[in-house]
């Protein structure tokens, strides 16, 4: 099973995740030198207040935020691919996304606005419920299919559905809303205080959890339905645990830094190509440690080191993992052969 | 009839699709038996409901009537992993999951055995062992399941079904898309897999003559008639193998 050295190989990503924690820390409109970074973190140097406010209040929780919820996006992604036995699945593309959208933009269009001290609970919460509305239809039409290519364009459909009621709603909105709603779309990893990682952080953790639990059935989906409910596996929880592990996962990350597109379709990939398995006990750590590191990337890229200029995340991810996932397609030749 | 020796009974089952209110009946009436230790193939024409009733026995499909006893406990009052730990698949269903390798397809067979977390026990490494050394596939514990033949992968997915060590083993057109040589080789496997370890086997096939020579026992379904079963000679004797499949009177040089 090759195991033992596949968890070697995913070893030496937790150092890579560390230096570019470190060098997303210190990069920025400000740049504070990677001693002084590690000296306020370990707290023995603090005369520099404007420095440590700086990393306390901004660039700490945002490199948190990155991390999280690269390893949200990365896993969810990898339960969806699995449990569809389709690459090109992931919460984007079968329109979890787009239910997120909608539930914000329900909450931010029709004028509850997001200024309330509630606001961010009220965006995460709204934003699950779209994307938890949005996968149960999107499972209840698979029963049904069982063909995973009609499954993929009822989720494009479900998608263009969700936009549609957007557009109807910004139609009928103020200039202000919308713009509120459109700086959401861009996705941000850099608005969330440490109140709300209070939400943030804990609330990924359960969902990863819920989905770590599934890894076994998860192994046994590879084989398809049939078998996997020939060898025992009781189909119906753990399509649900799958569910609603990928909707706190897709659902907190969209409502908390915006429809961030690509990560959970490319991370699962490239997982498996560096690791050549593909059993989820491997898979499962490799694609949460290798979507912090790719999100951490992706932000450092957007915040265009050493300017005061700072690009929309969603922008980055898509224009740089978009390239990265064709060469990857080119590369193999024949993705959905090796996928899985 | 000794209930004792049947691994499996069914009792006055039909076997079919529900469309909402629609029934499409495929078989009715059937009261089957599976003895220990015994192979039985299933012949009958494309679309007769052969792999229906397979799925049916296998409990991926529910009866529209009738019950499906396994050693004398309806099938539907089993747990999921309390069956599965009884009865084991090989289906048509193709397996594409290019980072498997043969080793761990067979290894999947244990899935009913190990805990949350998979992890393999020395008695179910043994079980794997004793699988591939039956099934004759150690040479392709390394490959690559999308690297090997139809004819090698068939081998391996009955080695996973044995490794899940049930006692009974349901296998669906196992050797189609075979070449004339895998197909006699499946088959031969399968016969002596039921001598050395008793376990029972239906497997459903187009292999008329190969089965008539392997199988204990035959069940020839025919359209709109009851199953037939009784073993090969008697079935020959009586005419219901020619009445069924006249190519083969044809075919004889």
């Amino acid at each position: 099973m090759k195991k033992n050295s596949s968890y070697k190989a995913i070893a030496l990503l937790i150092p890579l995740l560390l230096a570019l924690m470190i060098l997303s820390i210190s990069l920025g409109s400000v740049t504070i030198s990677f001693m002084d970074v590690l000296k306020i973190l370990t707290g023995t140097e603090t005369q520099n207040t404007a420095h440590y406010n700086i990393l306390y209040s901004y660039r700490l929780p945002k490199t948190l935020t990155s991390i999280f919820a690269g390893a949200a996006l990365g896993f969810a992604g990898l339960q969806m691919q699995t449990l569809f036995r389709n690459p090109l699945a992931g919460p984007f593309v079968l329109g979890i996304s787009s239910g997120a959208s909608l539930g914000v933009a329900l909450l931010v269009l029709l004028g509850v606005g997001v200024n309330g001290a509630l606001a961010y609970w009220g965006m995460a919460i709204s934003s699950t419920i779209g994307s938890l509305a949005v996968l149960l239809m999107v499972v209840l039409v698979s029963i049904r299919l069982k063909d995973s290519m009609s499954l993929l364009l009822v989720g494009l459909m479900f998608g263009a559905f969700t936009s549609a009621i957007v557009s109807v709603m910004q139609y009928f909105s103020t200039a202000e809303d919308i713009q509120n709603f459109l700086f959401w779309t861009f996705g941000a990893t850099g608005n969330l205080s440490w109140a709300e990682l209070q939400i943030f952080i804990p609330t990924i953790i359960i969902g990863i959890s819920l989905g770590y639990w599934q890894a076994k059935p998860l192994n046994a989906l590879l084989m398809g339905e049939n078998y996997a409910q020939s060898m025992g596996l009781r189909i119906k929880n753990v399509r649900l645990f799958l569910v609603i592990s990928t909707s706190i996962l897709a659902g907190i990350v969209t409502a908390f830094c915006g429809p961030i597109a690509f990560l959970g379709l490319a991370v699962p990939h490239i997982s498996r190509i560096l690791f050549k398995t593909s059993n989820h006990f491997v898979l499962i750590p490799a694609t949460l440690l290798l979507g912090a590191c790719l999100l951490i990337i992706c932000d450092i890229i957007a915040q265009v080191p050493f300017s005061d200029l700072i690009l929309p995340i969603n922008a980055v991810t898509s224009l740089f993992g978009a390239p990265v996932v064709i060469w990857l397609i080119l590369r193999r030749k024949n993705i959905s052969k090796n996928f899985g | 009839m000794d209930n004792l020796t049947d691994i499996l009974t069914t009792a006055d089952l039909s076997i079919g699709y529900k469309n909402g209110k629609s029934e499409n009946i495929l078989m009715e009436g059937l009261n089957l038996h599976i003895p220990k230790g015994k192979l039985i193939a299933l012949l009958g024409a494309n679309g007769v409901g052969k792999s229906t009733l397979i799925r049916t026995l296998a409990n991926l499909q529910k009866a529209i009537h009738g019950k499906v006893f396994l050693k004398e406990k309806e099938i539907k009052e089993y747990g999921a992993k309390e069956f599965a730990r009884q009865v084991s698949l090989v289906l048509t269903d193709p397996v594409q999951s290019g980072n498997l390798n043969v080793m761990e397809l067979v290894e999947m067979g244990r899935y009913p055995f190990t805990n949350w977390t998979g992890k393999l026990m020395t008695s179910d490494l043994e079980k794997v062992e004793t699988a591939i050394q039956l099934c004759a596939i150690a040479y392709l514990k390394d490959a690559n399941i999308t690297e090997i033949s139809d004819g090698q992968l068939q081998k391996a997915m009955i080695a996973r079904a044995l490794a899940q060590d049930g006692d009974l083993m349901l296998l669906d057109e196992p050797t189609v898309h075979l070449d004339a040589n895998n197909r006699y080789t499946i088959l031969e496997l399968l016969r002596n897999l039921v001598d050395e370890t008793q376990k029972s086997i239906l497997i459903s096939t187009h292999q008329v003559e190969i089965a008539l020579k392997m199988a204990d026992q035959i069940w020839l379904a025919n359209c709109g008639e009851n199953i037939k079963y009784g073993t090969p000679k008697e079935l020959i004797e009586n005419g219901d193998i020619e009445r069924a499949f006249p190519y083969l009177k044809k075919l004889e040089l």
